[in-house]
């Protein structure tokens, strides 16, 4: 007879509250890719200057699911692959479990050449999404580096009198103006969503209490 | 050919001496466990007596009283296939598409937590039974006899080497309570459960939001248990029904009594005339035998020599 162990682990990621970049994806910072123009597409994963995958993705007119869900570090450990997607769909590019930061360069290959249609490390382009799930309690600053436009985000926890589900996200447009909302009030362990409607690249990062010293 | 009748009378208080020695030779070794899809549980324990009475009653049986049934030792084992516990997450809809958030997830690795604990202090039981004597004959090297039987009856001066007519106290009714938990016990596994996630998770927000997430480690006991209110009504009946030990415990007192230990043997054949030097052993045939209870005594009756 098995008798169970307890060697389940946490997420220790978790306990840390790091800056958030869409152009270095890690836990808790999901760029959401929406490929618009049907074909084949090359995708690169960089872990720092290193390539850690390579793939490419199909995306269909139909026939295809609306959207894929990828774990770059669960990618880098077990190589690469093929996927589809349909014209319109959306793949995440999200990090499980580790400190890694990645960024994700995709490329259309119709024509025969290949052009490139997202770089993570720069602006995302119109239409793509990063989104943020924040833990600690507190102030926090999202900056679009495209326009120097800022968020704040306030970060309160849940009340014990009140029912508390993390799977709430709150919606951010970020255009050339700014945020719309120009204030965004969560739960922690809640997600914002920063949808670009410009190309923008986004930053969120804790804002140190006047109080607290910053490590 | 019946030569003679032989009666041997056995009293009441020759009898509880041999409960005595029988009761301070019990221990009944128990373990076990099962999977149950959400949850695991195991227990180890060991089951001692203590004390009890012994009356011969003019119905021809013999009844044990207000024995002390009592565990040496019972670890319980509790173990939780924790669920797949995420933040984020959530839908997203925007002209054209819906995006799904993955969610962080909190866990990884086996998701079982699993306490331990003693529950001995907290479980008393007493046993009392109502037997019929049962005559059995006994043959060396034939006749089964396990490791515990086998101590208990070194213990008691029964020997295995010889054939005999033993009387075993066959037990008919065996009256034991069903495990009953106190309160106490439920809160000791919600503390330990506690205990064991905040090991998991130090205290923080995200200490703070898990617990936020499922309400409480008593609320997750009961939504990952699936029981309604009471943990310690679960855990008796748990221990009780699904794990059978209350009918493990019935069984073994039921072998005990009435299949290993014997209140009064008798050798075949019977030794009438020991050995001297000049002479051997003048031994008989010991046959048809009987064993009858009256409110004072045990009397073993037989036949003595060749059948007829």
């Amino acid at each position: 007879m098995n008798e169970p162990r307890n060697d389940v682990v946490i997420n220790r990621v978790l306990l840390t509250n790091p800056v958030l970049d869409s152009g270095a994806i890690a836990v808790r910072g999901t760029v959401f890719h929406v490929f618009r123009e049907s074909g084949d597409h090359d995708v690169t994963i960089l872990r720092g200057d290193r390539v850690a995958t390579r793939f490419t993705v199909a995306v269909q007119p139909e026939g295809a699911p609306p959207q894929v869900n990828l774990d770059l570090a669960q990618l880098e450990a077990g190589g690469s692959g093929s996927y589809a997607v349909r014209e319109g769909g959306v793949m995440s590019f999200a990090v499980g479990l580790g400190v890694g930061r990645y960024a994700v360069v995709i490329g259309h290959t119709g024509g025969g050449g290949s052009r490139t249609v997202l770089d993570s490390r720069g602006p995302l382009p119109a239409g793509d999404l990063f989104a943020v799930t924040l833990i600690n309690p507190g102030t926090y600053r999202a900056t679009n580096l495209a326009s120097q436009a800022r968020l704040p985000i306030t970060v309160a926890m849940p009340r014990q009198d009140e029912p508390y589900s993390p799977a709430r996200p709150t919606l951010v447009r970020a255009s050339d103006d700014g945020f719309d909302p120009a204030a965004a009030h969560i739960l922690a362990g809640q997600s914002v969503v920063l949808l670009a409607e410009t190309p923008a690249r986004f930053l969120v990062e804790p804002v140190a209490s006047p109080h607290t010293p910053s490590l | 050919m019946s030569v003679a009748d032989l009666t041997i009378a056995v009293s009441e208080a020759l009898c509880a001496a041999t409960l005595e020695v029988v009761v301070a030779n019990f221990s009944f070794d128990v373990s076990g466990g099962g999977d149950f899809g959400g949850f695991f549980a195991a227990y180890d324990g060991r089951l001692i007596l203590k004390g009890g009475t012994l009356q011969l009653r003019d119905d021809g049986t013999i009844r044990l009283r207000e024995l002390d049934a009592r565990w040496d030792k019972l670890d319980f084992t509790l173990g939780l296939r924790l669920p797949e516990m995420s933040l984020g997450g959530g839908v997203v809809d925007l002209p054209g598409v819906q995006v799904d958030l993955p969610g962080v997830k909190i866990f990884s690795g086996n998701p079982f937590v699993a306490v331990t604990v003693d529950l001995a202090p907290f479980v008393k039981h007493e046993l009392s039974l109502v037997a019929s004597p049962l005559i059995q004959y006994f043959e060396p090297g034939i006749t089964p006899v396990g490791s515990l039987c086998q101590k208990l009856h070194t213990a008691l001066g029964i020997d295995d080497s010889k054939q005999q007519w033993r009387v075993f106290c066959d037990p008919q009714t065996i009256d034991f309570d069903l495990f009953d938990f106190a309160d106490t016990v439920g809160d000791l596994f919600e503390q330990a459960f506690t205990d064991a996630i905040d090991a998991l998770i130090p205290h923080g927000p995200l200490h703070d939001l898990i617990v936020a997430a499922i309400g409480s480690v008593a609320d997750l006991l009961r939504t990952l248990l699936d029981i309604p209110d009471d943990i310690s009504e679960w855990l008796s009946d748990l221990f009780n029904v699904s794990l059978g030990v209350f009918n493990l415990i019935l069984q073994f007192v039921a072998g005990f009594f009435g299949k290993c230990v014997s209140f009064f043997q008798l050798d075949d054949p019977y030794p009438m005339i020991p050995k001297t030097e000049d002479l051997a052993a003048v031994t008989i045939p010991i046959q048809h035998l009987t064993a009858t209870v009256s409110d004072v005594e045990l009397v073993v009756t037989a036949d003595i020599g060749a059948a007829p």
